[in-house]
């Protein structure tokens, strides 16, 4: 992975033809620091000046940020507390320069010095100059130098002095005449590990193995200057072009190529610089644009060659360090096709009547849905591990098992069946869990057609009248007990659908208990609901069709049903949701269907 | 020459990638880095001043590493002490005793490793060792806490090949810079990755090589025009082809093969 981001930065500075000094420079972000203070230097006279930031040239004011209560690598600093930031990193830097004297040659050192002397003697007006100024601006703020009319990068001192300090830095732990752990090669220097990537650190002895001593730390991951220089573009390149949002988290694309064809790295790194950052599996702010948008970026890269292969990191910021969260690796384009086809396979069995499509989307949100906080009060989700799992196991075609799948449903069903219970006759709830099992469902669904759901031991035993349903929507429905709870939740359904008309409420629904029903509670629940629909006189020829065929398979089940309480419900609510199937299979199409439409 | 073909498995497995500290991941493959150590175990060399090391390169090792078992990888959070500033007094510490560092972890790893060393007796001990399931010290696959099992599975007398310009089936993982210029014959039902992987090290335990290394997830051979490679058949009447990873390729053989 790490070569693939080298190789990324390599292409990056061949396109663009940068220099080193430009990949060292750091951009400063025109949105988040609007305006520039520049403190004007000429011939024994100062002045304090503004200016706007432009992203694009913000290179020449020499910007790379240093450790956080140490000065940066030349005197431009973002503005924090003018208090502080003005002598801490302004005034500091020159601090460090002439302190370090014997280091830098002596006409760079007086030059620096006679600077600092006019900016010492004039320190306070300065800075209540600069004060006054940066009252009366809103905004994030840079400081920097410009000396006879030149910025930072245009003065050959500072930015010889400049890229000293950098190279000074990073090779604070380095060997001389060692093998680069990333192009492979013997190199005159090597440094441990590059800046580009914070998850490499050194900061804690139990990370430099042999000996934990830091002064050989550079052993574990050397790295040499050009590799380094090539990282920070590649890792700069991710950040620009290849980070995406992915339901609240982060994740880093990385192409990689095998066998290295000209044709194919061109085409597919083209593709990737080209892509719109935000348009890709499913932004958050794109959800209906998800997976499958003409423009994502993934549906693109699905018609490359499997020379290809892409690495997903999901990084998560811990203070200055990164944290991998997951890395999914080695996704070939042949397996994004996999998952594109089972996405349009899902959506066809879920036809909308209106809209602008004729189906409704399938994305990985229906699978954050059910993966995002296990108490609605928590602040932060805290099931990012599972879903990340589960992003995995979509993208590396690993088994899911169902009763895994089937907790975290129903946990999120039973909330919103606790608020309708509640709340009798607020439709609008109903309509909520449609939703919520719908979701369940076209996730069974897409993993199964992905193949990567386990059901266990499965037992078929055909339907006689709904088969069809259950070769369409229920790829779990693979024993005689899980089909005879659909049917009898198909069954409920329509009983609570009758109460609904004739009352205006549902208190039939307090004998499903929250959906956490047994199976004992499910053999007494088929009579209690014939008796109430024969109390409403609503138990036709059809339903006793449905009645009969269910006891059919309660009967051909036997007791003593291997499967959690959790699955068990979930069958039940698979055929609530889909009852206007078994209603048109029954009835012909004539009977309307209270399914609400997703808004 | 006299090469030794044994299985090494465990429930789990963790070799960790040298770029990722706080993060750690895992390669794919057992590197001959590891493998050194493991010999070391069987053979119950001293790790005192890397003495293993020592006799082992003395010794002319040579290893070549095969994936029998498709790779599976799996993250999940250890508990780590928390060692910043070099002491660990729990109490006094604000950030508290442990962190919880998620790591990424080989789930039903098992490798096959082709060995062959000049040294006939420290050869013949090891042989006879792997053949009698004896070890002098526990073996793990990377960490002390992940035990490993091991089986012989084969001596063969390995020949060494020139390439014919065609590709063959080969056991190990192979370099890419012994893969002649698309030498690879892609299959069907594959899952190729390059990995690069540190190949050796010196009795210092600096690493002397870092190389690419092409394999199957899958656990499968993979077929292609390798520039230089060994060659035998085992008691079954199984030609087995390989490399050794970590060998001194010579200047001369180099040059047969084209870099990809």
């Amino acid at each position: 992975m790490i070569t693939a981001v080298q190789e990324l930065g390599k292409w990056v500075l061949q396109q663009e033809s940068k220099e080193t000094l430009d990949v060292l420079i750091e951009p400063i972000s025109e949105t988040n620091y609007p305006h520039v203070f520049l403190v004007e230097i000429e011939n024994d006279q100062w002045k304090v000046e503004m200016e706007e930031c432009e992203e694009g040239e913000s290179h020449k004011y020499l910007y790379r940020r240093g450790a956080s209560n140490g000065p940066n690598f030349s005197p431009t600093t973002i503005v924090t507390d003018l208090a502080k930031t003005f002598d801490k990193k302004f005034m500091a830097w020159f601090d460090k320069v002439i302190k370090q004297k014997a280091n830098f040659s002596e006409p760079d050192i007086s030059y620096i010095q006679n600077i600092y002397n006019i900016i010492h003697k004039n320190r306070d007006d300065i800075y209540r100059t600069l004060e006054t100024k940066l009252s009366e601006t809103n905004g994030g703020c840079v400081l920097t130098l410009k000396i006879n009319g030149h910025y930072l990068k245009e003065d050959p001192v500072f930015v010889s002095l400049f890229t000293r300090l950098v190279q000074e830095k990073d090779s604070e732990v380095s060997a001389k005449d060692q093998v680069c752990s990333v192009c492979g090669h013997r190199q005159d220097v090597v440094m441990a590990g590059s800046p580009a990537f914070k998850f490499y650190t050194n900061d804690k002895p139990g990370f430099i193995s042999g000996e934990f001593d830091k002064e050989l730390a550079w052993r574990n991951h050397p790295v040499c200057m050009d590799c380094n220089l090539c990282l920070q573009e590649g890792k700069r390149f991710l950040e620009n072009r290849l980070k995406f949002r992915f339901y609240g988290l982060e994740y880093h694309l990385i192409p990689e190529f095998i066998f290295g064809e000209p044709d194919t790295r061109d085409e597919v790194t083209e593709i990737l610089r080209s892509g719109n950052k935000y348009k890709t599996l499913h932004s958050q702010q794109q959800i209906e644009n998800s997976l499958a948008d003409e423009e994502d970026i993934l549906d693109a890269l699905q018609e490359a060659d499997d020379d290809v292969l892409f690495h997903l990191l999901f990084l998560r910021k811990v203070q200055s360090a990164e944290r991998i969260l997951m890395v999914v690796e080695d996704v070939i384009p042949s397996r994004l096709r996999k998952i594109f086809e089972a996405k349009k396979q899902v959506e066809q069995r879920f036809p909308l009547q209106e809209g602008p499509s004729p189906y409704r989307r399938y994305h990985l949100g229906r699978i954050r849905t059910f993966f995002n906080k296990s108490d609605d009060n928590k602040r932060q989700s805290d099931l990012d591990k599972y879903f990340l799992e589960i992003t995995s196991a979509v993208f590396r075609g690993q088994p899911l098992d169902i009763r895994f799948l089937t907790r975290f449903f129903m946990q999120e069903i039973r909330k919103h069946v606790a608020g309708t219970s509640e709340r009798e006759g607020e439709g609008s709830d109903t309509d909520k869990i449609f939703h919520v099992v719908r979701d369940a469902l076209m996730n069974v669904i897409f993993f199964d057609e992905l193949k990567i759901l386990e059901t266990g031991e499965g037992n078929f035993v055909p339907s006689k009248h709904f088969e069809g349903i259950f070769e369409l929507y229920g790829p779990h429905l693979d024993r005689p007990e899980k089909k005879a709870l659909f049917l009898l939740g198909a069954l409920t359904q329509m009983l609570l659908k009758k109460q609904q008309y004739e009352r205006n409420s549902q208190p039939f629904l307090k004998q499903l208990k929250g959906l956490k029903m047994q199976e004992k509670d499910f053999h007494g629940l088929l009579p209690k609901v014939q008796d109430k629909l024969q109390q409403y006189n609503a138990f036709d020829a059809k339903k006793q069709l449905l009645a009969e065929e269910i006891s059919d398979f309660f009967l051909r089940a036997g007791t003593g049903w291997k499967l959690s309480v959790d699955e068990m419900n979930f069958c039940f609510v698979s055929g609530m949701n889909l009852v206007h199937h078994i209603e048109n299979i029954l009835y012909g199409k004539r009977e309307e269907t209270t399914e609400g439409e997703e808004k | 020459m006299r090469t030794l073909i044994f299985d090494i498995w465990g429930e789990w497995g963790h070799f960790r990638k040298y770029y990722s500290t706080s993060s750690p991941l895992t390669f794919s493959v057992l590197p001959p880095t590891a493998a050194y150590g493991i010999l070391g175990a069987v053979l119950g060399l001293s790790k005192e001043n890397n003495m293993y090391l020592t006799q082992l390169k003395e010794a002319h090792t040579r290893i070549g590493v095969g994936l029998i078992h498709p790779v599976k990888k799996i993250m999940f959070g250890l508990n780590l002490i928390n060692t910043k500033g070099n002491v660990w007094v729990p109490k006094q510490r604000r950030e508290g005793a442990r962190t919880q560092i998620r790591t990424e972890f080989l789930k039903d790893a098992r490798f096959r490793l082709f060995v062959a060393m000049d040294d006939e007796a420290l050869y013949n001990k090891l042989v006879s060792h792997i053949k009698q399931h004896k070890t002098y010290y526990t073996v793990s696959l990377g960490l002390s806490e992940l035990l490993a099992n091991f089986q012989f599975v084969d001596e063969i007398d390995g020949h060494w090949k020139k390439s014919t310009g065609e590709p063959v089936e080969m056991h190990t993982v192979v370099p890419l810079s012994l893969i002649r210029h698309k030498g690879v014959r892609l299959q069907p039902g594959k899952r190729y990755k390059k990995e690069r992987l540190p190949l050796d090290m010196n009795d210092v335990r600096i690493v002397s090589a870092y190389e690419e290394c092409l394999f199957d997830m899958n656990g499968q051979t993979i077929e292609a025009d390798v520039a230089h490679y060994y060659e035998g058949t085992g008691n079954n009447g199984t030609i087995y082809r390989y490399v050794f990873l970590n060998e001194r390729i010579s200047e001369s053989v180099v040059q047969q093969g084209e870099v990809l």
